[in-house]
Protein backbone atom coordinates (compact mmCIF):
# COMPACT_ATOMS: atom_id res chain seq x y z
CA UNK A 1 0.00 0.00 0.00
CA UNK A 2 1.18 3.47 -0.98
CA UNK A 3 1.20 6.74 0.87
CA UNK A 4 -0.63 9.33 -1.16
CA UNK A 5 2.02 11.97 -2.00
CA UNK A 6 1.10 15.35 -0.41
CA UNK A 7 -1.31 16.98 -2.73
CA UNK A 8 0.74 19.44 -4.48
CA UNK A 9 -0.57 23.19 -4.85
CA UNK A 10 -1.39 23.43 -8.77
CA UNK A 11 -2.00 26.39 -11.04
CA UNK A 12 -2.24 29.53 -8.52
CA UNK A 13 0.80 30.96 -9.86
CA UNK A 14 -1.31 34.00 -10.20
CA UNK A 15 -1.99 34.21 -6.75
CA UNK A 16 0.88 33.24 -5.41
CA UNK A 17 2.75 36.28 -7.23
CA UNK A 18 0.37 38.62 -5.76
CA UNK A 19 1.26 37.53 -2.35
CA UNK A 20 5.09 37.79 -3.36
CA UNK A 21 5.11 40.61 -5.68
CA UNK A 22 5.30 43.58 -2.43
CA UNK A 23 8.91 41.68 -1.86
CA UNK A 24 9.88 40.76 -5.68
CA UNK A 25 9.61 44.60 -6.14
CA UNK A 26 11.39 45.33 -2.86
CA UNK A 27 14.04 43.54 -4.37
CA UNK A 28 14.27 45.24 -7.34
CA UNK A 29 14.22 48.72 -5.75
CA UNK A 30 16.76 47.91 -3.35
CA UNK A 31 14.69 48.33 -0.42
CA UNK A 32 14.46 44.66 0.46
CA UNK A 33 16.81 44.00 3.89
CA UNK A 34 18.93 40.96 3.79
CA UNK A 35 16.83 38.33 5.24
CA UNK A 36 14.28 39.32 2.77
CA UNK A 37 16.92 39.71 -0.67
CA UNK A 38 17.67 35.94 0.47
CA UNK A 39 13.99 35.02 0.77
CA UNK A 40 13.08 36.19 -2.88
CA UNK A 41 16.32 35.33 -4.43
CA UNK A 42 15.42 31.63 -3.30
CA UNK A 43 11.85 32.25 -4.22
CA UNK A 44 13.09 33.36 -8.38
CA UNK A 45 15.32 30.06 -8.30
CA UNK A 46 12.09 27.94 -8.21
CA UNK A 47 10.47 27.64 -11.13
CA UNK A 48 11.48 29.22 -14.53
CA UNK A 49 7.44 31.09 -13.71
CA UNK A 50 8.71 32.74 -11.08
CA UNK A 51 12.06 33.58 -13.19
CA UNK A 52 9.90 34.94 -15.81
CA UNK A 53 7.89 37.15 -13.25
CA UNK A 54 11.11 38.52 -11.61
CA UNK A 55 12.32 39.34 -15.06
CA UNK A 56 9.62 41.11 -16.00
CA UNK A 57 9.11 43.14 -13.36
CA UNK A 58 12.78 44.16 -13.65
CA UNK A 59 13.29 45.04 -17.14
CA UNK A 60 9.93 47.23 -16.29
CA UNK A 61 11.84 48.95 -13.80
CA UNK A 62 15.14 48.86 -16.35
CA UNK A 63 12.73 50.54 -19.24
CA UNK A 64 11.71 53.25 -17.04
CA UNK A 65 14.91 54.47 -17.30
CA UNK A 66 14.16 55.78 -20.83
CA UNK A 67 12.17 58.44 -19.38
CA UNK A 68 13.00 61.89 -19.94
CA UNK A 69 12.69 62.91 -16.62
CA UNK A 70 16.00 60.82 -16.30
CA UNK A 71 17.62 63.16 -18.88
CA UNK A 72 20.83 62.80 -16.17
CA UNK A 73 23.24 62.17 -18.09
CA UNK A 74 25.08 65.25 -19.77
CA UNK A 75 27.19 64.35 -22.83
CA UNK A 76 28.91 68.04 -22.65
CA UNK A 77 30.23 68.09 -19.66
CA UNK A 78 31.19 63.89 -19.49
CA UNK A 79 33.45 65.06 -22.21
CA UNK A 80 35.08 67.86 -20.93
CA UNK A 81 35.81 65.65 -17.56
CA UNK A 82 37.09 62.98 -20.06
CA UNK A 83 39.24 65.37 -21.85
CA UNK A 84 40.56 66.29 -19.05
CA UNK A 85 41.33 62.93 -17.77
CA UNK A 86 43.11 62.52 -21.00
CA UNK A 87 44.70 65.64 -21.22
CA UNK A 88 46.61 64.58 -17.92
CA UNK A 89 48.76 62.06 -19.40
CA UNK A 90 49.15 63.81 -22.99
CA UNK A 91 49.92 67.43 -22.06
CA UNK A 92 53.53 68.90 -22.23
CA UNK A 93 55.07 66.28 -24.00
CA UNK A 94 57.71 67.51 -26.02
CA UNK A 95 56.76 68.10 -29.35
CA UNK A 96 58.90 66.42 -32.08
CA UNK A 97 61.28 69.34 -33.31
CA UNK A 98 60.21 71.26 -36.59
CA UNK A 99 62.75 73.49 -36.43
CA UNK A 100 62.48 76.44 -38.65
CA UNK A 101 62.71 80.20 -38.37
CA UNK A 102 61.83 82.94 -40.26
CA UNK A 103 61.40 86.94 -39.26
CA UNK A 104 58.46 88.09 -39.18
CA UNK A 105 57.33 90.72 -42.00
CA UNK A 106 58.34 93.87 -41.33
CA UNK A 107 56.58 95.26 -38.62
CA UNK A 108 53.15 95.78 -39.59
CA UNK A 109 52.14 99.03 -38.43
CA UNK A 110 51.10 98.87 -34.97
CA UNK A 111 48.52 101.61 -33.52
CA UNK A 112 50.16 102.52 -30.42
CA UNK A 113 47.69 104.49 -28.56
CA UNK A 114 49.23 106.50 -25.63
CA UNK A 115 46.65 106.76 -22.70
CA UNK A 116 47.71 108.58 -20.29
CA UNK A 117 50.95 108.44 -18.11
CA UNK A 118 50.37 109.90 -14.90
CA UNK A 119 47.78 110.31 -12.70
CA UNK A 120 44.17 108.75 -11.21
CA UNK A 121 42.47 109.07 -14.93
CA UNK A 122 41.74 105.56 -15.41
CA UNK A 123 42.15 104.67 -12.15
CA UNK A 124 44.90 102.12 -12.78
CA UNK A 125 46.18 101.77 -9.29
CA UNK A 126 48.75 99.74 -7.95
CA UNK A 127 47.71 98.06 -5.57
CA UNK A 128 48.09 94.74 -4.27
CA UNK A 129 44.06 92.78 -3.61
CA UNK A 130 42.94 92.49 -0.47
CA UNK A 131 43.74 89.09 1.69
CA UNK A 132 41.77 86.36 0.39
CA UNK A 133 38.79 85.68 2.67
CA UNK A 134 38.18 82.17 0.74
CA UNK A 135 39.56 78.83 1.31
CA UNK A 136 41.80 78.18 -1.76
CA UNK A 137 40.61 74.53 -3.21
CA UNK A 138 42.93 74.71 -5.89
CA UNK A 139 46.46 75.51 -6.50
CA UNK A 140 49.19 74.51 -9.03
CA UNK A 141 52.37 75.45 -10.09
CA UNK A 142 53.70 74.87 -13.14
CA UNK A 143 57.65 74.55 -13.07
CA UNK A 144 60.01 76.27 -15.55
CA UNK A 145 60.11 73.94 -18.72
CA UNK A 146 56.55 72.79 -18.78
CA UNK A 147 53.45 73.84 -19.86
CA UNK A 148 49.87 72.81 -18.80
CA UNK A 149 46.26 73.13 -19.93
CA UNK A 150 43.25 72.46 -17.62
CA UNK A 151 39.53 72.47 -17.80
CA UNK A 152 38.29 74.07 -14.90
CA UNK A 153 34.96 73.03 -13.36
CA UNK A 154 32.68 75.55 -15.40
CA UNK A 155 34.38 74.25 -18.75
CA UNK A 156 36.88 77.15 -19.10
CA UNK A 157 40.07 76.17 -20.61
CA UNK A 158 43.32 77.41 -19.09
CA UNK A 159 46.67 77.31 -20.14
CA UNK A 160 49.34 78.00 -18.08
CA UNK A 161 52.80 78.31 -19.14
CA UNK A 162 56.40 77.54 -17.71
CA UNK A 163 57.22 79.34 -14.07
CA UNK A 164 53.08 79.99 -13.00
CA UNK A 165 51.37 79.51 -10.00
CA UNK A 166 47.38 79.27 -10.33
CA UNK A 167 44.89 79.13 -7.78
CA UNK A 168 40.91 78.92 -7.02
CA UNK A 169 39.03 79.10 -3.97
CA UNK A 170 36.68 76.91 -2.76
CA UNK A 171 33.11 77.52 -4.30
CA UNK A 172 34.91 78.16 -7.93
CA UNK A 173 31.91 77.26 -10.50
CA UNK A 174 28.98 77.93 -7.85
CA UNK A 175 29.40 81.22 -6.01
CA UNK A 176 32.16 82.54 -7.73
CA UNK A 177 34.61 82.27 -10.48
CA UNK A 178 37.80 84.23 -9.36
CA UNK A 179 41.17 82.67 -10.32
CA UNK A 180 44.37 83.98 -9.09
CA UNK A 181 47.68 83.57 -11.45
CA UNK A 182 51.00 84.78 -11.33
CA UNK A 183 52.81 83.94 -14.44
CA UNK A 184 51.33 83.71 -18.14
CA UNK A 185 48.43 82.00 -18.49
CA UNK A 186 45.93 81.47 -21.82
CA UNK A 187 42.08 81.54 -20.61
CA UNK A 188 39.01 80.82 -23.03
CA UNK A 189 36.24 81.33 -20.76
CA UNK A 190 32.98 79.49 -20.46
CA UNK A 191 30.53 82.82 -20.62
CA UNK A 192 28.33 82.66 -17.44
CA UNK A 193 25.66 85.53 -17.27
CA UNK A 194 25.51 84.98 -13.69
CA UNK A 195 28.93 84.46 -12.18
CA UNK A 196 31.32 86.95 -14.13
CA UNK A 197 35.02 85.28 -14.59
CA UNK A 198 37.80 87.05 -13.34
CA UNK A 199 41.15 86.55 -13.25
CA UNK A 200 43.98 88.37 -10.12
CA UNK A 201 47.21 88.84 -11.63
CA UNK A 202 49.77 91.38 -10.76
CA UNK A 203 47.45 93.54 -8.56
CA UNK A 204 44.46 93.78 -11.46
CA UNK A 205 41.53 92.28 -11.86
CA UNK A 206 40.89 90.74 -15.42
CA UNK A 207 36.87 90.36 -15.99
CA UNK A 208 35.85 88.56 -18.68
CA UNK A 209 32.60 89.61 -21.16
CA UNK A 210 32.70 86.10 -23.04
CA UNK A 211 36.43 85.65 -24.27
CA UNK A 212 39.45 84.47 -24.85
CA UNK A 213 42.90 85.88 -23.62
CA UNK A 214 46.19 85.54 -22.31
CA UNK A 215 47.69 87.52 -19.31
CA UNK A 216 51.42 88.28 -18.77
CA UNK A 217 52.42 88.96 -14.80
CA UNK A 218 54.87 87.11 -13.58
CA UNK A 219 56.12 88.20 -9.85
CA UNK A 220 59.69 89.34 -10.98
CA UNK A 221 58.44 91.24 -14.38
CA UNK A 222 58.12 94.62 -14.17
CA UNK A 223 55.52 95.04 -16.40
CA UNK A 224 51.77 93.50 -16.80
CA UNK A 225 50.33 92.67 -20.11
CA UNK A 226 47.07 91.66 -21.09
CA UNK A 227 46.15 90.55 -25.19
CA UNK A 228 42.37 89.91 -26.06
CA UNK A 229 42.52 87.42 -28.93
CA UNK A 230 38.51 87.37 -28.69
CA UNK A 231 35.32 89.37 -27.06
CA UNK A 232 36.00 91.67 -24.44
CA UNK A 233 37.59 92.37 -20.90
CA UNK A 234 37.84 94.77 -18.62
CA UNK A 235 40.78 95.06 -16.42
CA UNK A 236 40.38 97.01 -13.37
CA UNK A 237 42.52 97.74 -9.75
CA UNK A 238 39.75 98.18 -7.89
CA UNK A 239 36.20 96.84 -8.00
CA UNK A 240 34.75 100.67 -6.78
CA UNK A 241 36.51 101.96 -9.80
CA UNK A 242 35.42 101.26 -13.17
CA UNK A 243 38.28 99.65 -15.32
CA UNK A 244 39.53 99.79 -18.76
CA UNK A 245 37.65 97.92 -21.63
CA UNK A 246 39.86 95.94 -23.98
CA UNK A 247 38.17 94.92 -27.18
CA UNK A 248 39.68 92.38 -29.75
CA UNK A 249 43.32 92.40 -31.01
CA UNK A 250 43.83 94.92 -28.36
CA UNK A 251 46.69 94.92 -25.47
CA UNK A 252 47.40 96.64 -22.68
CA UNK A 253 50.89 97.16 -21.25
CA UNK A 254 51.15 98.51 -17.89
CA UNK A 255 54.80 98.74 -16.57
CA UNK A 256 55.39 99.63 -13.30
CA UNK A 257 57.81 101.71 -11.71
CA UNK A 258 60.57 99.01 -10.97
CA UNK A 259 63.25 99.60 -8.21
CA UNK A 260 66.06 97.38 -10.07
CA UNK A 261 66.12 99.58 -13.18
CA UNK A 262 66.29 102.61 -11.46
CA UNK A 263 69.49 101.31 -9.08
CA UNK A 264 71.04 100.47 -12.30
CA UNK A 265 70.62 103.29 -13.95
CA UNK A 266 72.64 104.76 -10.85
CA UNK A 267 69.70 107.21 -9.22
CA UNK A 268 69.28 105.65 -5.80
CA UNK A 269 66.94 108.15 -4.15
CA UNK A 270 64.88 108.05 -1.49
CA UNK A 271 61.86 107.47 -3.09
CA UNK A 272 62.91 104.16 -3.78
CA UNK A 273 61.75 103.00 -0.12
CA UNK A 274 58.32 104.49 -0.46
CA UNK A 275 56.54 103.23 -3.74
CA UNK A 276 53.84 103.79 -2.23
CA UNK A 277 50.35 101.90 -3.95
CA UNK A 278 48.93 105.57 -5.25
CA UNK A 279 51.90 105.67 -7.29
CA UNK A 280 50.73 105.58 -11.16
CA UNK A 281 51.71 103.30 -13.80
CA UNK A 282 52.74 103.80 -17.45
CA UNK A 283 50.01 102.56 -19.19
CA UNK A 284 49.24 101.71 -22.70
CA UNK A 285 46.84 100.53 -24.59
CA UNK A 286 48.36 98.86 -28.76
CA UNK A 287 46.11 97.38 -31.44
CA UNK A 288 47.93 94.12 -32.05
CA UNK A 289 47.52 92.93 -35.83
CA UNK A 290 49.05 89.83 -35.06
CA UNK A 291 47.46 88.92 -31.66
CA UNK A 292 47.60 85.20 -32.33
CA UNK A 293 51.19 85.73 -31.48
CA UNK A 294 50.12 86.46 -27.52
CA UNK A 295 48.96 82.73 -27.08
CA UNK A 296 51.20 80.96 -29.62
CA UNK A 297 53.65 79.76 -26.55
CA UNK A 298 50.20 77.48 -25.92
CA UNK A 299 51.50 75.59 -29.23
CA UNK A 300 54.79 75.53 -28.43
CA UNK A 301 55.72 78.33 -30.52
CA UNK A 302 57.82 81.01 -29.42
CA UNK A 303 57.10 84.17 -31.25
CA UNK A 304 59.45 87.74 -30.47
CA UNK A 305 58.93 91.09 -32.05
CA UNK A 306 61.55 93.87 -31.06
CA UNK A 307 61.85 92.45 -27.85
CA UNK A 308 64.70 93.40 -25.68
CA UNK A 309 67.51 90.45 -25.02
CA UNK A 310 66.95 90.46 -21.86
CA UNK A 311 62.90 89.55 -22.37
CA UNK A 312 63.84 87.21 -24.71
CA UNK A 313 66.31 85.51 -22.10
CA UNK A 314 63.58 85.09 -19.65
CA UNK A 315 61.43 83.44 -21.79
CA UNK A 316 63.64 81.18 -22.87
CA UNK A 317 64.89 81.22 -18.97
CA UNK A 318 60.99 79.68 -18.25
CA UNK A 319 60.77 77.65 -21.20
CA UNK A 320 63.79 75.52 -20.88
CA UNK A 321 64.45 75.38 -17.32
CA UNK A 322 67.87 77.33 -17.52
CA UNK A 323 69.58 80.00 -16.28
CA UNK A 324 70.89 82.56 -19.20
CA UNK A 325 73.86 85.07 -18.12
CA UNK A 326 73.82 88.60 -20.45
CA UNK A 327 77.15 89.52 -20.28
CA UNK A 328 76.81 92.70 -22.06
CA UNK A 329 74.13 95.89 -21.45
CA UNK A 330 74.39 96.36 -24.77
CA UNK A 331 73.30 92.99 -25.70
CA UNK A 332 70.71 93.48 -23.04
CA UNK A 333 69.01 95.88 -24.65
CA UNK A 334 69.17 94.39 -28.72
CA UNK A 335 65.65 93.94 -29.96
CA UNK A 336 65.40 90.65 -31.19
CA UNK A 337 62.59 89.50 -33.94
CA UNK A 338 62.14 86.04 -34.33
CA UNK A 339 59.97 82.81 -34.23
CA UNK A 340 60.37 79.06 -32.90
CA UNK A 341 58.31 76.68 -34.05
CA UNK A 342 58.45 73.72 -31.78
CA UNK A 343 62.14 73.78 -30.74
CA UNK A 344 62.76 71.60 -27.93
CA UNK A 345 66.45 72.44 -26.33
CA UNK A 346 68.28 75.35 -25.44
CA UNK A 347 70.75 74.23 -27.20
CA UNK A 348 68.77 74.59 -30.93
CA UNK A 349 66.99 78.11 -29.62
CA UNK A 350 70.71 79.24 -29.35
CA UNK A 351 71.86 78.34 -32.30
CA UNK A 352 69.06 79.63 -34.37
CA UNK A 353 69.33 82.91 -32.38
CA UNK A 354 73.46 82.85 -33.68
CA UNK A 355 71.97 82.49 -36.97
CA UNK A 356 70.87 86.04 -37.22
CA UNK A 357 72.68 87.68 -34.22
CA UNK A 358 76.67 88.47 -33.41
CA UNK A 359 76.71 86.73 -30.52
CA UNK A 360 78.66 84.19 -28.52
CA UNK A 361 77.74 81.85 -25.87
CA UNK A 362 78.86 79.43 -23.53
CA UNK A 363 76.65 76.29 -21.50
CA UNK A 364 77.78 74.60 -18.77
CA UNK A 365 75.19 72.39 -17.05
CA UNK A 366 71.65 74.83 -16.73
CA UNK A 367 73.42 78.04 -17.40
CA UNK A 368 74.17 79.74 -20.30
CA UNK A 369 76.49 82.62 -20.86
CA UNK A 370 75.78 84.95 -24.36
CA UNK A 371 78.07 87.95 -25.16
CA UNK A 372 78.17 89.97 -28.14
CA UNK A 373 80.67 89.20 -30.98
CA UNK A 374 83.55 90.59 -30.91
CA UNK A 375 84.39 91.80 -34.31
CA UNK B 1 29.94 50.03 -42.45
CA UNK B 2 28.42 53.69 -42.48
CA UNK B 3 30.66 56.11 -44.45
CA UNK B 4 31.10 58.51 -41.97
CA UNK B 5 32.05 56.09 -39.35
CA UNK B 6 35.47 55.06 -41.62
CA UNK B 7 36.36 58.58 -41.99
CA UNK B 8 35.70 59.28 -38.50
CA UNK B 9 37.47 56.55 -37.00
CA UNK B 10 40.42 57.11 -39.39
CA UNK B 11 40.95 60.51 -37.97
CA UNK B 12 40.65 59.22 -34.64
CA UNK B 13 43.37 56.53 -35.39
CA UNK B 14 45.68 59.83 -36.24
CA UNK B 15 44.70 61.31 -32.77
CA UNK B 16 41.79 63.85 -33.90
CA UNK B 17 40.13 65.24 -30.58
CA UNK B 18 37.64 66.63 -32.46
CA UNK B 19 36.63 62.86 -34.18
CA UNK B 20 36.78 61.22 -30.57
CA UNK B 21 34.72 64.16 -29.22
CA UNK B 22 32.09 63.47 -31.89
CA UNK B 23 32.08 59.78 -31.61
CA UNK B 24 31.86 60.48 -28.01
CA UNK B 25 29.10 62.93 -28.13
CA UNK B 26 26.84 61.22 -30.69
CA UNK B 27 26.29 57.93 -28.36
CA UNK B 28 27.19 59.11 -25.12
CA UNK B 29 23.65 59.10 -23.57
CA UNK B 30 22.66 56.35 -25.32
CA UNK B 31 25.27 54.21 -24.14
CA UNK B 32 24.74 55.62 -20.48
CA UNK B 33 21.33 54.30 -20.39
CA UNK B 34 22.36 50.79 -22.07
CA UNK B 35 25.28 50.71 -19.17
CA UNK B 36 22.45 51.84 -16.37
CA UNK B 37 20.01 48.72 -17.51
CA UNK B 38 23.44 46.51 -16.19
CA UNK B 39 24.34 48.37 -13.18
CA UNK B 40 21.23 50.15 -12.50
CA UNK B 41 22.99 52.77 -11.08
CA UNK B 42 23.35 56.04 -13.27
CA UNK B 43 27.02 56.82 -11.77
CA UNK B 44 28.45 53.57 -12.40
CA UNK B 45 26.94 53.63 -15.80
CA UNK B 46 28.40 57.02 -16.56
CA UNK B 47 31.82 55.90 -15.44
CA UNK B 48 31.74 52.78 -17.75
CA UNK B 49 31.36 54.52 -20.60
CA UNK B 50 33.63 57.11 -19.76
CA UNK B 51 36.51 54.59 -19.16
CA UNK B 52 35.57 52.89 -22.41
CA UNK B 53 35.53 55.99 -24.06
CA UNK B 54 39.44 56.49 -22.54
CA UNK B 55 40.68 53.18 -23.63
CA UNK B 56 39.30 53.96 -26.88
CA UNK B 57 41.30 57.50 -26.93
CA UNK B 58 44.49 55.32 -25.78
CA UNK B 59 44.39 52.92 -28.08
CA UNK B 60 42.93 54.79 -30.56
CA UNK B 61 46.01 53.14 -33.03
CA UNK B 62 46.10 50.03 -33.27
CA UNK B 63 42.18 49.18 -32.14
CA UNK B 64 40.74 47.42 -34.84
CA UNK B 65 37.20 48.12 -35.91
CA UNK B 66 35.40 45.73 -38.23
CA UNK B 67 32.28 46.65 -37.75
CA UNK B 68 30.76 50.04 -38.08
CA UNK B 69 31.18 51.86 -34.69
CA UNK B 70 27.82 51.82 -33.22
CA UNK B 71 27.84 47.91 -32.39
CA UNK B 72 31.69 48.18 -31.37
CA UNK B 73 30.77 50.20 -28.87
CA UNK B 74 28.20 48.92 -27.35
CA UNK B 75 29.93 45.70 -26.87
CA UNK B 76 32.91 47.43 -25.30
CA UNK B 77 30.11 48.77 -23.05
CA UNK B 78 28.30 45.57 -22.46
CA UNK B 79 31.46 43.44 -21.95
CA UNK B 80 32.76 46.59 -19.35
CA UNK B 81 29.36 46.18 -17.51
CA UNK B 82 29.96 42.55 -17.32
CA UNK B 83 32.83 42.80 -15.93
CA UNK B 84 31.67 45.38 -13.41
CA UNK B 85 29.01 42.90 -12.33
CA UNK B 86 31.19 40.23 -11.42
CA UNK B 87 32.98 41.87 -9.54
CA UNK B 88 29.68 42.67 -7.42
CA UNK B 89 27.23 40.10 -7.00
CA UNK B 90 24.28 41.97 -7.45
CA UNK B 91 21.20 40.40 -8.45
CA UNK B 92 22.50 37.47 -9.87
CA UNK B 93 19.69 36.30 -12.09
CA UNK B 94 18.90 39.04 -13.44
CA UNK B 95 22.70 39.42 -15.26
CA UNK B 96 22.39 35.67 -15.96
CA UNK B 97 19.17 36.55 -17.76
CA UNK B 98 20.85 39.43 -19.96
CA UNK B 99 23.32 37.46 -20.97
CA UNK B 100 21.75 34.20 -21.97
CA UNK B 101 18.90 36.37 -23.85
CA UNK B 102 21.49 38.82 -24.94
CA UNK B 103 18.91 41.05 -24.26
CA UNK B 104 20.15 44.42 -25.07
CA UNK B 105 21.98 43.56 -28.35
CA UNK B 106 18.58 43.37 -30.26
CA UNK B 107 17.97 47.04 -29.48
CA UNK B 108 20.82 48.48 -30.10
CA UNK B 109 21.13 48.05 -34.10
CA UNK B 110 17.88 49.60 -34.65
CA UNK B 111 17.71 54.01 -33.12
CA UNK B 112 14.26 54.22 -34.66
CA UNK B 113 13.25 51.34 -32.49
CA UNK B 114 15.04 53.03 -29.05
CA UNK B 115 13.35 56.31 -29.99
CA UNK B 116 9.93 54.54 -30.08
CA UNK B 117 10.33 52.64 -27.11
CA UNK B 118 11.48 55.62 -25.02
CA UNK B 119 8.27 57.13 -26.32
CA UNK B 120 5.89 54.08 -25.20
CA UNK B 121 7.53 54.40 -22.03
CA UNK B 122 7.26 58.11 -21.05
CA UNK B 123 2.82 57.32 -22.78
CA UNK B 124 2.85 54.99 -20.01
CA UNK B 125 4.74 56.54 -17.20
CA UNK B 126 2.56 59.73 -17.89
CA UNK B 127 -0.63 57.67 -17.74
CA UNK B 128 -0.31 56.73 -14.13
CA UNK B 129 -2.33 58.39 -11.66
CA UNK B 130 -0.73 61.13 -10.30
CA UNK B 131 0.39 60.04 -6.93
CA UNK B 132 1.33 56.45 -8.33
CA UNK B 133 3.40 58.39 -11.04
CA UNK B 134 5.04 60.65 -8.26
CA UNK B 135 6.11 58.21 -5.95
CA UNK B 136 7.40 56.02 -8.88
CA UNK B 137 9.52 58.84 -10.36
CA UNK B 138 10.73 59.46 -6.79
CA UNK B 139 11.73 55.97 -6.44
CA UNK B 140 13.07 55.16 -9.86
CA UNK B 141 14.77 58.61 -10.81
CA UNK B 142 16.03 59.97 -7.42
CA UNK B 143 16.64 56.84 -6.57
CA UNK B 144 15.02 57.09 -2.80
CA UNK B 145 14.02 54.45 -0.60
CA UNK B 146 10.58 54.08 0.59
CA UNK B 147 11.24 55.83 3.72
CA UNK B 148 12.47 58.28 2.36
CA UNK B 149 10.11 58.93 -0.07
CA UNK B 150 7.29 58.48 2.95
CA UNK B 151 8.76 60.82 4.64
CA UNK B 152 9.06 63.82 2.17
CA UNK B 153 5.45 62.97 1.26
CA UNK B 154 4.42 62.80 4.59
CA UNK B 155 2.57 59.20 3.89
CA UNK B 156 3.51 55.85 5.23
CA UNK B 157 6.04 53.74 3.62
CA UNK B 158 3.51 50.88 3.46
CA UNK B 159 1.84 53.30 1.17
CA UNK B 160 4.62 54.01 -0.69
CA UNK B 161 5.33 50.02 -1.28
CA UNK B 162 1.47 49.98 -2.52
CA UNK B 163 1.67 52.62 -4.83
CA UNK B 164 5.37 51.50 -6.67
CA UNK B 165 3.66 47.74 -6.66
CA UNK B 166 0.63 49.32 -8.42
CA UNK B 167 3.22 51.17 -10.69
CA UNK B 168 5.10 48.35 -11.83
CA UNK B 169 2.23 46.41 -12.31
CA UNK B 170 0.71 49.04 -14.45
CA UNK B 171 3.37 50.10 -16.61
CA UNK B 172 4.26 46.11 -17.15
CA UNK B 173 1.06 45.42 -18.56
CA UNK B 174 1.18 48.84 -20.49
CA UNK B 175 4.71 47.89 -21.69
CA UNK B 176 4.25 44.17 -22.40
CA UNK B 177 4.79 44.01 -26.11
CA UNK B 178 8.47 45.54 -24.88
CA UNK B 179 9.09 43.19 -22.41
CA UNK B 180 10.91 40.49 -24.63
CA UNK B 181 11.30 37.14 -23.05
CA UNK B 182 8.88 37.40 -20.53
Amino acid sequence: MRVNPLPVVIGTTQSMNEQIKPLVIKYITGDADASEQEYVRQWIGESQDNMDYYISLKETWQDALHHPDHRVFNADKAFERLRGRLQVSEETEPIPVRRRIFFLPVRTAVAVVLLLIAGVGVGLYLRRPGPDVLQTAFDLFVPNGKMKKLILPDSTEVWLNAGTRFSYPSGFGQTNREVTLDGEGYFAVHHNEKIPFIVKAGGYKIRDIGTAFTIIAYPGNKSFETAVLEGKVEVTSDPKIKGVLLARNEVLKVSQPAAPLQKQAGRKTADDEKITPTIAAQLEIVTEPHIERYASWKDNILVFEEESFEEVARRLERTYNVRIRINNDRLAQLKYTGRFTKVQTITEAMKIIRETTPIVYTMENDTVSISLEKR
Amino acid sequence: MDHKDIILIERLRKGDMQAFEHLFKAYYEKLCLFAARFTDDVYAAEEIVADTYALLWEKRETILINLSFRPYIYRAVQNRCLNYLKHRHVEKEYIDHIIKTHLPSHDYHDPAREEELEKEVEEAIESLPEKCREIFKLSRFHQLRYNDIAHRLGISPKTVERQISIALEKLRRHLKHLVASA
